[in-house]
């Protein structure tokens, strides 16, 4: 059995040279720092046996010769290893140096002491009970070790010095004081050192301890989430009263590990947070964007200002420490109100990074030089004062064209160079609601189009034309009308790549899609009508349209397709095409991704980008498809990057209800808006510089299931396994794992749930294709939450992952969905339970997923002690509770199904469920499957609730709780049962279902199925089992939370043992397991995930040897 | 713990690391009896912390790594060892197991230490375990001090949940063994043997799972209304914990008052268009110190 890939918590991070040395679990991996920034892991090794590095150290001052190479001791728990590291053109090469060590004490701290004659590769380790070992790696022994009066067990040790002789411990004690004491000094009583100093003051155990000899500063940190820096001065006779000179409280939780700079602090901490201080106490920055519950490690890189975070969620991250020099970014108050200047500032808007303009309630139009600061005011009229919108565009042509919408029906066009030639257009007879400029494919770069709402509904089409020399042109392509609703006007619009289309949001949160006619022939041209007689050569290419227009006689195009207040309320703030798929942002929060397949809309999915955004304005695709998400937080605007989990920028502007107005190029980004009567502007000259992602982030909690989707195959005929991972965090990735590069890459999250994610089952297709395929995808959790998706996976050149995966959102279903609804929820206490999903399986129909209306059936344990059986109608997007039963009275812990082929071709669908008391029961469901598909088939409505009736067998498998049970179909009517629990033990029956009584009485199922033996393996693990999988040939594969994983061989007596394998993911809660190549392969998670592969074929050989 | 029956004829019972007391209590009632007064029965609870007086358990307020709490144990039972030692403490968790169980693992080993200066041939000794990868280290420590160990867990703890008790019973330390507290009881170490990392021979001990499946099922979820007769009331936990080390922390948190990264403030902008005022620049407060430093030097 060997370990293809292991993903868990970066415990330990140190820069040797030019390269990024991690810790993940007992694996190092190497990372290259060239300037580059592909940052590519170069090479990975497992470097100690059972345990996770927690320290990395480098031997200084090795001999000249060995440049080129490092001498690197690696430590964590009672490992120690040290390697040599040899980097020649651009590869890296791991060589164990000295055999592992396994010490007879947890090892907290390492120090290399220089190197004599007599003793060469010596360190000095500081133990987990307040001792110091003198360790020769070349003679592999501990030539002395000394221990400290104070002997409790300790939660860190920093070791200071080189020199045995002078080597002094600063210890972090369990009774939160550090202890500070020489391995030189004279012992006393029996046998141990009496501490120099100790320190308290804490008050909490001490993490991280941390020690600058050059400043003669000590920093501490603390379960008391606070860190602390002390006055030592000389460590070797640190003084009698030791000041504490700072007390820093800024991390939300524990704080893990703490780093003394020359000018700052680092701080990490149970929060996700890295925190940046100066010497003052003051936080300079913060680095936010992991996952979940933690960073453990962290480095610096002086020289390149460089922090690299690592954590639970099994990611590393590069951040930028800012220059000394900061600056560069500013936000300025522009002073408007002058007695210069008239009226007060009412629209802003950027027309690039450096301009930009201010429509004052006088009517009057400013333009302001962010690097002249000159205020330029080139427009006035009176019809704009009070009310007036303002747009401006940048057309490729180069020219900045404006538009102003004003209270009575006018709308202004001009352009920015030549404001006198502008053009007024009486569209309406009331107030012009809105106005956006939206490029058309395939238009003359010198021309533009406009959208304008005005009363009513109706919204104008314009396309303005404005050349360099001419004067702006105006046509009027068509109008359309918008739904009818109170405030009825649109927010935004974009044409689809085609042209055909014209997508808009509303203020109603409505999304559609009108028809664009065909342009005019010239021949059709000319029978067009002039906008009005003025004679302003403004041209009408829609007949019937009387202008200025009046609400009650529109000749208007409805929309194509409409998806009515599809963003709630609050209404739908921008929409975007990017790639075959179009989006729609909204201040619900959330953005849509959307598809129009034969002039329909179809929502794909709905995702929240980030929890704390209740508004979202706008979504930017960077080159590399990564996405910037534009919106605000309660009164702040916030850029957001949704790859890194980051928040780029926030500037306290009041809020997004004001007039705001955000621009960006390569080098700087602007933000402006209105506050208080003036305008501000944030200006930065370098874009803020988004942290770089070494490795991904995985989950941010606990992994608590697994399943295999599909396995692809590359036109290079490599496996590629696409795995479906479910967490504490309440999201669900999917990832694509390549058997030959052994990489793991993320295809996307699902972050729909409310709660955690603790079940997941897939329908796969049954016509499998090598390189593309379908399923669906069930996830289940916390909240009574069912998610429901279809995932279409095919192999693409195109992305890094060389899988494309499109998923598309299909059900929902909850168990309170009235309670949901219900209004002054807070005046009551629910009573309801809030049921918890634990394990999930698809019934095994003959229908194909492929198959369009096919109907699927989950079925569901329940940890309010009920099985559940789901329908799902895909077709209707419809998800449904067809029957339940409360026969297990405790939680359910796992259901699995398997079917009966009876020799008539009747299959009898049985369900197997295991609950907390160790028993699991057996169930006939076919006569319920049959009930609930002739409902739907006839009548097409929901099904009232069914009952499941009572199980026809059931068996005490266990003492205690099932933590994992597999079915698997043997032959002739006989299925093996394997189950794993709580006590450590095995058991494997075997249950026959009876032909006879299948096929002749339907109401005597019960006789059906009978057990026809069953054994138990006793303290088959030391801790509960918590994956257990049947594989071809009697093979049975157990995991458990003993971290071992271990394959038997099912025999008539009971279960061989073949081999057992330690693995590095701890906490391991799930199991699964699929056939690779011949080979099996299989995955664990738990904190962390784990692939392997095992051939069976060899164990076989073995096994019948022995026997 | 019925299934052991672990209370017959105990008359001196040790709880160590027993803040805030429970198993003081349950010892105290099932030794003592409801009401009635057993004269006989000793409950000596040790722990770092003060604790609230429990009525009928003699409290020591000491380090279980040092042999005076060892001597004042023996000293309250009167020249006596100690029918039965309990253990229940645990550390804050981490999230890092190896580290957690590390940590418990020495805890354990602490309390097993001073149990082998207070317990008599045969008692019996009942402390917290972390089932984890290394465990059966411990067991296999444990089995030389006790030949009879078994794991168990209370139905009432979580089915997901990786503490357990061991309870070990017929106390038979090693011949010639001399308690000693001067060094502490390392762990085990896997061996080629019998206590393989990765074969087929590991110390794994009997496993019971105690407690009554009548009573409520930990993993499941109930209706809060659990009776139609009677309308649900909040119950606050028995014994919130006393003086967290995160109180300051929480306290500073609740008032806002956690030391935050500065956000930009606006700032007055002096337009070019404006008569710019000039005004000599102040130096910095770094700055300023430099220059009274040199001053201070030259005169």
């Amino acid at each position: 059995m060997e370990t293809e890939l292991l993903l868990a918590p970066i415990t330990a991070l140190e820069i040797v040279g030019d390269h990024l040395l991690a810790g993940e679990g007992p694996n190092l991996a190497i990372y290259s720092l060239e300037p580059d920034g592909s940052h590519s892991a170069r090479c990975s090794k497992q470097v100690l046996r059972n345990c996770n590095i927690h320290g990395i150290k480098e031997q200084q001052n090795v001999a000249p010769e060995a440049s080129g190479s490092a001498i690197v001791a690696i430590f964590g728990g009672k490992n120690l290893a040290v390697v040599r590291l040899s980097f020649q053109n651009g590869q890296v090469n791991i060589v164990e140096l000295f055999p592992l060590c396994e010490l007879h004490d947890w090892i907290w701290d390492l120090q290399w002491l220089d190197s004599k004659a007599e003793t060469p590769n010596c360190v000095a380790l500081a133990l987990g009970h307040n001792s110091v070992a003198l360790y020769d790696c070349v003679g592999q022994r501990v030539f002395q070790e000394v221990h400290c009066q104070e002997k409790c067990i300790l939660y860190s040790a920093h070791l200071v010095g080189s020199n045995w002789d002078a080597l002094i411990l600063v210890a972090g004690t369990v009774f939160n004081q550090l202890v500070i004491w020489g391995m030189a000094d004279p012992p006393e009583g029996p046998g141990r050192i009496k501490p120099r100093c100790r320190i308290s003051g804490h008050k909490g155990v001490i993490f991280s301890i941390c020690f600058m000899e050059s400043k003669g500063i000590l920093a501490s940190a603390s379960d008391d989430r606070s860190l602390r820096l002390w006055a030592i001065g000389n460590i070797r006779a640190p003084p009698e009263h030791i000041p504490c000179l700072l007390v820093c409280y800024g991390h939300q939780a524990r704080v893990w590990s703490v780093r003394l700079l020359s000018d700052c602090i680092i701080s990490i901490g149970e929060d996700s947070v890295c925190l940046v201080w100066d010497y003052k106490g003051e936080i300079v920055q913060s680095f936010k964007g992991h996952k979940g519950r933690g960073l453990w490690a962290v480095a610096v890189h002086e020289g390149r200002r460089w922090v690299f975070t690592g954590g639970t969620d099994s990611g590393i991250r590069r951040w930028s420490l800012k220059s000394q020099r900061a600056g560069g970014s500013s936000l300025s108050q522009l002073n408007f109100t002058s007695p210069k200047r008239k009226g007060s500032p009412r629209v802003v808007k950027l027309i690039n990074v450096n301009r930009l303009l201010i429509l004052t309630d006088a009517g009057v139009l400013y333009l302001y030089d962010l690097i002249s600061k000159v205020w330029v005011s080139f427009l006035e009229d009176a019809a704009y004062r009070s009310y007036g919108l303002l747009e401006v565009s940048e057309i490729v042509g180069g020219a900045v064209v404006c538009a102003m919408g004003n209270l009575s029906g006018q709308v202004k066009i001009f352009p920015l160079h030549s404001p006198t030639q502008s053009k007024d257009l009486q569209l309406y007879e009331g107030k012009v609601h809105s106005l956006s400029w939206a490029p058309f494919p395939g238009q003359h770069p010198d021309t533009c189009s406009l959208c304008v709402s005005g009363p009513a509904g109706a919204m104008l089409w314009l396309e303005v034309s404005c050349h360099p020399h001419d004067e702006v042109t105006v046509v009027v392509k068509q109008c359309f009308l918008l739904p009818l609703c109170k405030q009825r006007w649109h927010t935004c619009a974009t044409f689809l790549p085609h042209g055909e289309l014209l997508l808009c949001g509303d203020r109603r949160g409505s999304v559609m899609v009108f028809a664009c006619r065909p342009a005019l022939t010239p021949e059709e041209m000319s029978g067009s009508g002039e906008l009005d007689s003025s004679g302003s050569g403004v041209i009408c290419e829609t007949p019937g349209l009387l202008f200025p227009l009046r609400g009650d006689e529109l000749c208007a195009d409805g929309p194509v397709s409409l998806l009515f207040g599809l963003h709630g309320k609050l209404g739908v703030t921008s929409v975007t095409c990017h790639g075959d798929f179009v989006y729609s942002m909204g201040r619900d929060g959330c953005y849509r991704q959307l598809q129009v397949q034969g002039h329909q809309l179809q929502v794909l999915r709905k995702q929240k980008p980030c929890r704390s955004l209740e508004w979202l304005e706008e979504l930017r695709f960077a080159p590399d498809g990564s996405m910037r998400v534009l919106g605000f937080h309660a009164a702040h605007f916030v850029l957001w990057s949704a790859r890194t989990n980051e928040t780029l920028l926030s500037i306290p502007c009041g809020g997004g209800h004001r007039s705001w107005s955000y621009s960006h190029c390569l080098s700087a980004e602007t933000f402006a808006y209105i506050k208080s009567g003036d305008v501000l502007v944030y200006h930065s000259e370098a874009i803020p510089s988004e942290q770089c992602v070494l490795t991904e982030s995985l989950h941010g909690r606990e992994l608590t299931c697994v399943c295999h989707v599909a396995t692809l195959r590359s036109p290079q005929q490599e496996p590629v396994s696409i795995l479906a991972t479910g967490s504490e965090d309440n999201t669900v990735n999917i990832l694509a794992f390549g058997w030959q590069s052994r990489s793991m890459v993320q295809l996307t999250m699902i972050s729909d749930h409310i709660s955690s994610v603790r079940a997941l089952a897939v329908a796969k297709s049954k016509a499998s294709h090598p390189e593309s395929t379908a399923a669906v995808l069930f996830s289940a959790g916390g909240r009574a939450q069912i998610e429901c998706y279809r995932l279409q996976l095919s192999l693409s050149c195109g992305s890094c992952s060389g899988v494309s995966c499109q998923l598309v959102h299909v059900a929902s279903h909850r168990l309170d969905e009235q309670w949901d609804r219900m209004k002054n929820k807070h005046k009551y206490i629910k009573m309801d339970p809030e049921t918890r999903y634990m394990s999930t399986v698809v019934l095994n129909n003959a229908e194909d997923v492929e198959q369009p209306g096919s109907l699927l059936f989950l079925a569901a344990a329940c940890s309010d002690g009920s099985v559940r059986l789901f329908l799902l109608l895909e077709h209707a997007q419809k998800l449904w509770l067809v029957a339940e039963s409360f026969h297990h009275q405790r939680c359910v812990l796992k259901v699995q199904a398997f079917v009966h082929k009876a020799p008539g071709g009747k299959r009898r669908h049985f369900l197997g469920s295991a609950a907390t008391d160790g028993s699991i029961a057996f169930w006939d469901i076919t006569d319920t499957l049959d009930c609930a598909t002739e409902i739907i088939r006839t009548e097409g409505r929901e099904v009232e609730l069914l009952a499941l009736g009572t199980p026809v067998l059931t068996l005490q498998a266990h003492s205690c709780g099932v933590n994992s049970f597999h079915v698997q179909d043997v032959a002739d009517g006989i299925f093996s049962v394997a189950s794993g629990s709580d006590d450590g033990s095995i058991s494997i029956s075997a249950v026959e279902v009876n032909d006879r009584s299948a096929v002749s009485g339907e109401s005597a199922a019960g006789t059906g199925i009978r057990i026809l033996r069953t054994f138990s393996r006793l303290g088959a693990h030391a801790a509960h089992v918590t994956g257990l999988r049947l594989l071809p040939r009697d093979f049975l594969l157990s995991a458990s939370v003993d971290q071992r994983l271990t394959l038997w061989r099912i025999c008539k007596g009971g279960l061989s043992f073949v081999l057992s394998k330690f693995c590095h993911v701890a906490d391991v809660a799930a199991l699964e397991t699929w056939e690779v190549d011949s080979n099996c392969g299989s995955v664990i998670c738990g904190q962390g995930l784990e692939v392997l592969s095992c051939s069976l074929e060899e164990q076989g050989t073995e096994i019948n040897d022995v026997v | 713990m019925r299934e052991y029956h672990l209370f017959q004829g105990v008359s001196r019972a040790v709880d160590l690391c027993a803040a805030p007391g429970s198993w003081s209590q349950v010892l105290s009632r099932k030794l003592k009896g409801e009401g009635v007064k057993n004269a006989d029965v000793k409950i000596v609870a040790v722990d770092l912390q003060a604790m609230a007086p429990l009525s009928g358990v003699i409290q020591i307020q000491g380090d279980i790594t040092k042999i005076s709490t060892a001597e004042e144990i023996i000293r309250h039972f009167e020249g006596q060892p100690a029918d039965l030692v309990v253990c229940d403490g645990a550390p804050d968790v981490t999230g890092l197991h190896d580290i957690d169980e590390y940590i418990q693992a020495q805890l354990l080993l602490a309390a097993l230490n001073i149990t082998t200066h207070v317990l008599k041939k045969g008692g019996t000794f009942v402390a917290k375990i972390f089932r984890g990868k290394d465990v059966t280290l411990l067991y296999s420590q444990l089995r030389i001090f006790f030949p009879d160990v078994t794991c168990a867990k209370p139905r009432s703890s979580r089915n997901s949940s990786i503490e357990a008790f061991v309870v070990c019973r017929n106390y038979n330390p090693p011949e010639g063994y001399v308690p000693n507290m001067s060094n502490p009881l390392l762990d085990h170490c896997y061996d080629v043997d019998f206590n393989q990392l990765e074969g087929p021979n590991r110390v794994i001990v009997p496993f019971l799972a105690c407690g009554d499946l009548s009573a409520y099922d930990s993993d499941r979820t109930y209706p809060l209304q659990l009776d139609p007769a009677k309308e649900y009331t909040y119950t606050p936990p028995t014994q919130p914990p006393i003086r967290p080390p995160y109180e300051e922390a929480c306290f500073l948190k609740k008032h806002n008052l956690l030391t935050k990264e500065s956000t930009p403030q606006p700032q007055q902008q002096v337009t070019s268009r404006e008569p710019q005022q000039q005004e000599e620049q102040r130096p910095g407060g770094l700055e300023a110190e430099v220059i009274d430093a040199l001053e201070e030097l030259s005169t």
